[in-house]
């Protein structure tokens, strides 16, 4: 297995820990590199990570797997369940008009992780050997 | 203890911990007259308030799945609370004016001692 690969599992099995205390189905996780992160959009490759809503999916640049990046696209996750995985209604499109930092789910998001990574940090630094 | 139950746990302490942090920063501002604060301090506390109300937001927003027995009547209320108090703070410091900042701290009080009722785990 790769060291890609590794990672990813191990993210992988991080998310099913946290899915499984607040009850919910697991996002699917993919880790790419940033070359491959261009591929999909310009300036791909500098984007820590995003959240696919149709697929259920966080996307993480494998250059910048941390803690607080896996918490906040999670949090996107629950937004997406919250909201009877209504797309519109998760992630409004008049929210999109503003600056990332000024959206609401962003910033819920933002909040998310800061809240919640103190609780994750054992269980993040025992399963991915990672320190962030 | 299960890993849920510890979840819940943790999610009720840093609520408080958020909400106490709001009432702190109130009562500075009110201490030190809200009508006299200006220019990059006035930011400063805007920015400190809306770092830890989104704390607030997204614990209170997810309080669902983090507590699966919390009673759905009493988070209504933890939530339209957040929302009037949001919305006070807001107005309070468009117009300076310090008795809506005194209700916004009332209200984020009333929420912190409302946790404890909206955490009280239904019978199942």
């Amino acid at each position: 297995m790769g060291e890609l690969e590794e990672l990813e599992r191990k993210v992988r099995e991080f998310i099913s820990k946290v899915s499984s205390d607040f009850g919910v189905s697991a996002p699917t996780i993919e880790l790419h590199s940033p070359e491959e992160l261009e591929m999909y959009f310009t300036g791909g490759s500098e984007v820590a990570g995003w959240y696919s809503s149709d697929e259920e999916k966080i996307i993480l640049n494998s250059e910048f797997v941390d803690l607080e990046t896996v918490l906040h696209e999670y949090a996107h996750h629950l937004q997406y369940i919250r909201s009877g995985r209504d797309r519109g209604a998760a992630f409004p499109f008049y929210e999109s008009t503003k600056p990332h930092c000024e959206r609401g789910f962003e910033r819920e998001a933002k909040g998310f992780a800061l809240a919640y990574r103190e609780f994750y940090y054992n269980t993040w630094r025992k399963i991915t050997g990672r320190e962030r | 203890m299960s890993k849920s139950e510890l979840l819940c746990g943790y999610t009720a302490s840093v609520l408080r911990r958020a909400l106490d942090n709001i009432e702190w920063e109130i009562e500075k501002l009110r201490s030190e007259g809200l009508a006299k604060i200006t220019g990059e301090r006035l930011d400063e506390y805007r920015k400190i308030l809306d770092y830890f109300l989104s704390e607030v937001d997204a614990l209170v927003s997810n309080l669902h799945f983090s507590c699966k027995g919390i009673d759905r009547e009493e988070l209504e209320k933890l939530k339209s609370w957040l929302k009037v108090s949001k919305e006070d703070l807001k107005k309070a410091f468009e117009k300076k004016d310090e008795k809506i900042l005194n209700m916004a701290r009332v209200e984020i009080a009333s929420m912190k001692h409302h946790i404890p009722t909206a955490l009280r785990r239904t019978e199942s």
